[in-house]
């Protein structure tokens, strides 16, 4: 019984060892997110192009992708200053988080959730959609996508190149647990699961021809505290969906890591969800 | 782009079902080449399933076929995120070339790697329990050596399943 116990032992730690060394899904807590896919993302060095003549109000921040067909794609993204700076006033709490009450809270982009502050992605989402109509257009005009197609595989894949790094705790002298808004997320050019979720949220809500329901879906299990974002649509066959009573459907986004299309998500993902280790809110 | 056209919904039942269909033939044409071969020419496992209603050896080709059933299995969903990619990025002779190269490609893969998994499992049982011949046991009417091979070999298959959707994902190009 013993030499049987230490043979499944054996090969349990063999298959950690392949595993381990194989890359995985994207998860909060993964150095490299996604599978090893065509990846082109212009890395870390901000590219700032030099800003022209009457354009001095904006943050001009372009982002070199590769879309649906693999054609690399250069996004130049024109971010008001004075937006941006509003922003980033008006989300992050005091940093020693005593200052608890549901007005400043929901002023600062927060609110009390079982006694504490944690990230309002309604309110976030919401207060931004006006700021991203003009983004939202560029980056459509950039990728070429035609009038009355759909672009939210193209808009999935630009979110999903964005460099995966975990924002600071504090930022600003205000603790933002670990969430940057969309614009400063543009901005910096990298976030992490939620931050990427919001960003692809508002990329979505601001276009014009946008009717459908987005929703946040946040994972705690398996090892794994991760956030991905649902939108109200049919599942197609071999896709994941997620079925809310009074809401219906909903397909789940993945944008931590390249990789995965509308539908699909990591393997602990998917177990988190199968378990029900999760909370679903809706968006708009 | 992706759902632009509504051939999408038919073309992708049409796929899912031939994987699923594909992957349910590999895992049982597998699992009895793969009971043939430790098996040898000394027992006639269909003879001893249908003839003499062996549940021993019944128990065991059982977890044979769900072992490389569920690796197959594993390779359904990476391989229609390839196809919704190729189908958004617009479908051609050169994707549909690669996408079935790519299906053949994991479902061999998952094939090798199940039947690898259960080599080790069995073999590795043997290495353990020598002067015992399983087959043989099996053969003679013995339940509890099918239970115990089956256990293992059931056991095992789920800790090197997680690796075949890794594989699979990185086979193709999203």
């Amino acid at each position: 019984m013993k030499v049987y116990l230490l043979f499944l032992s054996v090969l349990l730690l063999l298959v950690n060892v392949i595993s381990l060394s194989l890359p995985g899904p994207a998860s909060k807590f993964s150095a490299v997110p996604g599978p090893a896919a065509a990846v082109n993302i212009s890395g870390d060095a901000k590219v700032k192009a030099p800003a022209a003549e009457g354009e001095k109000d904006h943050i001009q921040v372009t982002f070199k992708w590769t879309n649906i067909k693999k054609e690399e794609i250069v996004s130049l993204l024109k971010i008001p200053k004075k937006t941006l700076n509003v922003e980033v006033r008006n989300f992050g709490i005091s940093a020693d988080i005593k200052m608890l009450h549901p007005r400043y809270l929901k002023k600062q982009g927060f609110k009390l959730l079982t006694g504490k502050p944690v990230v309002d992605y309604r309110e976030v989402y919401s207060r931004n959609l006006k700021n991203f109509k003009e983004i939202t257009a560029d980056l459509k005009q950039s990728a070429q996508i035609k009038q009355g197609v759909d672009p939210l595989v193209d808009f999935l894949r630009f979110t999903q190149q964005m460099d995966y790094r975990i924002p600071p705790k504090i930022y600003n002298g205000r603790y933002i647990r670990e969430f940057y808004t969309p614009l400063l997320c543009l901005e910096k050019k990298m976030g992490d699961c939620d931050t990427k979720t919001i960003l692809l949220a508002d990329l979505l809500g601001a276009l014009e021809s946008f009717r459908e329901e987005l929703g946040i879906v946040i994972l705690k299990g398996y090892g794994i505290f991760h956030a991905i974002l649902a939108i109200k649509r049919k599942p197609l066959p071999g896709t994941l969906k997620l079925y809310f009573r009074g809401k219906g459907y909903f397909m789940p986004l993945e944008v931590s890591g390249p990789g995965w299309n509308p539908g699909f998500v990591g393997r602990n993902t998917f177990n988190c969800l199968k378990a029900g280790l999760f909370r679903f809110g809706t968006l708009n | 782009m992706f759902y632009e056209t509504p051939d999408i919904q038919f073309f992708s039942t049409i796929i899912y079902l031939v994987l699923i269909l594909f992957s349910a033939v590999i895992a049982i044409m597998g699992s009895i080449l793969i009971i043939s071969f430790f098996t040898g020419r000394a027992i006639n496992e269909k003879e001893e399933i249908v003839a003499n209603r062996n549940i021993g050896m019944a128990l065991v080709l059982g977890s044979f076929i769900w072992t490389i059933g569920r690796m197959c299995f594993e390779t359904v969903k990476p391989t229609m995120n390839a196809w919704y990619s190729a189908y958004s990025a617009g479908f051609n002779i050169k994707t549909a070339l690669k996408l079935t190269l790519g299906i053949l490609g994991s479902q061999v893969i998952a094939l090798i790697i199940g039947a690898v998994t259960i080599y080790i499992s069995v073999k590795g049982l043997m290495i353990f329990t020598r002067g015992i011949n399983e087959w043989e046991e099996i053969k003679n009417g013995n339940n509890a050596v099918a239970i115990i091979i089956s256990v293992t070999v059931v056991v095992v298959g789920m800790f090197f399943e997680s690796i075949i959707s890794t594989i699979v994902v990185n086979l193709f190009d999203y």
